[in-house]
């Protein structure tokens, strides 16, 4: 079975909007892989999940549980170069928030980020 | 304080004993004795400053100054509910209103049960997603009144 590589945010007030509670919902469904990020800060919209397409992310907001299959069969995502908090938004520092997992030291690689 | 607290208490105070050129530190002292006892109890701050070499009022001070030491035993879950801008903003008084209403607990207090004691708190920084309930140490955004009952259902 093809694995669909998501991504959530872990991010405090992602998991205090339920982004923990939804990993853990789908903490035994094979057909995931759940990557861990940081925020992107966009909190009204959490629990955000993302996932890859050829052009680029694609985001759902404020996901539930039963949303899975819609998200894994790409229906009716968002892409994130579109959306209008993100397109506005101005970083000062660290412009991976969001994008990579925190924890993998591969994500902090400069030669590749 | 009973026997077994008095000689728990002494344990956690010879561990925090400074020894030179460690300097003394009240506030993780008071941590120590709260960790190991739920609580500092009020009757132990003559004997936590005298292990200190330091007043009973320095102790008392540092002891009354943080809200997250306490001086009675709490219930078996702390519930907290932001009181910040953000949250009060956002109806988190309701928040409040209802835990209490649901658990039958005024603010600081412990349930009849010792289950749960509720108290409000200063801003836990999770303003992007207020009102905030935290129970234990699971922080909960976005509560409103009636997630009240299934909120605390696993706490039962």
């Amino acid at each position: 079975m093809k694995t669909t590589r998501l991504y959530l945010s872990n991010d405090t007030s992602s998991l205090a909007a339920g982004a923990g509670r939804l990993a853990d919902a789908w903490s035994d469904r094979s057909e995931i892989q759940l990557i861990h990020t940081s925020s992107r800060g966009a909190f009204f919209l959490e629990p955000m999940v993302e996932r890859d397409t050829s052009a680029g992310r694609e985001a759902w907001f404020n996901v539930v549980p039963d949303d899975l299959s819609r998200i894994v069969g790409g229906v009716g995502g968002t892409p994130i170069a579109e959306m209008p908090f993100l397109q506005q938004q101005t970083r000062f520092t660290f412009a991976n928030f969001g994008i990579t997992d925190s924890c993998a030291g591969s994500d902090h690689d400069c030669s590749t980020n | 304080m009973t026997i077994r607290q008095h000689s728990r208490l002494a344990e956690v105070l010879e561990s925090c004993r400074p020894v030179p050129p460690a300097k003394l530190n009240i506030l993780k002292t008071l941590l120590a004795v709260q960790s190991a006892m739920g609580h500092v109890p009020s009757r132990a701050i003559a004997q936590i400053a005298q292990v200190l070499g330091v007043t009973d009022a320095q102790v008392a001070g540092v002891l009354s100054y943080y809200s997250d030491l306490r001086t009675q035993s709490p219930g078996r879950h702390l519930i907290r509910v932001c009181m910040g801008e953000s949250c009060t903003a956002n109806h988190g008084g309701r928040v409040l209103h209802a835990i209490q209403d649901h658990v039958h607990s005024a603010d600081g207090g412990t349930t009849l049960d010792g289950r749960f004691t509720v108290e409000q708190m200063s801003c836990a920084g999770n303003c992007a997603v207020s009102p905030t309930v935290m129970i234990d140490e699971e922080l909960r955004g976005r509560v409103t009144p009636s997630d009240v009952p299934s909120l605390l259902e696993p706490y039962r």
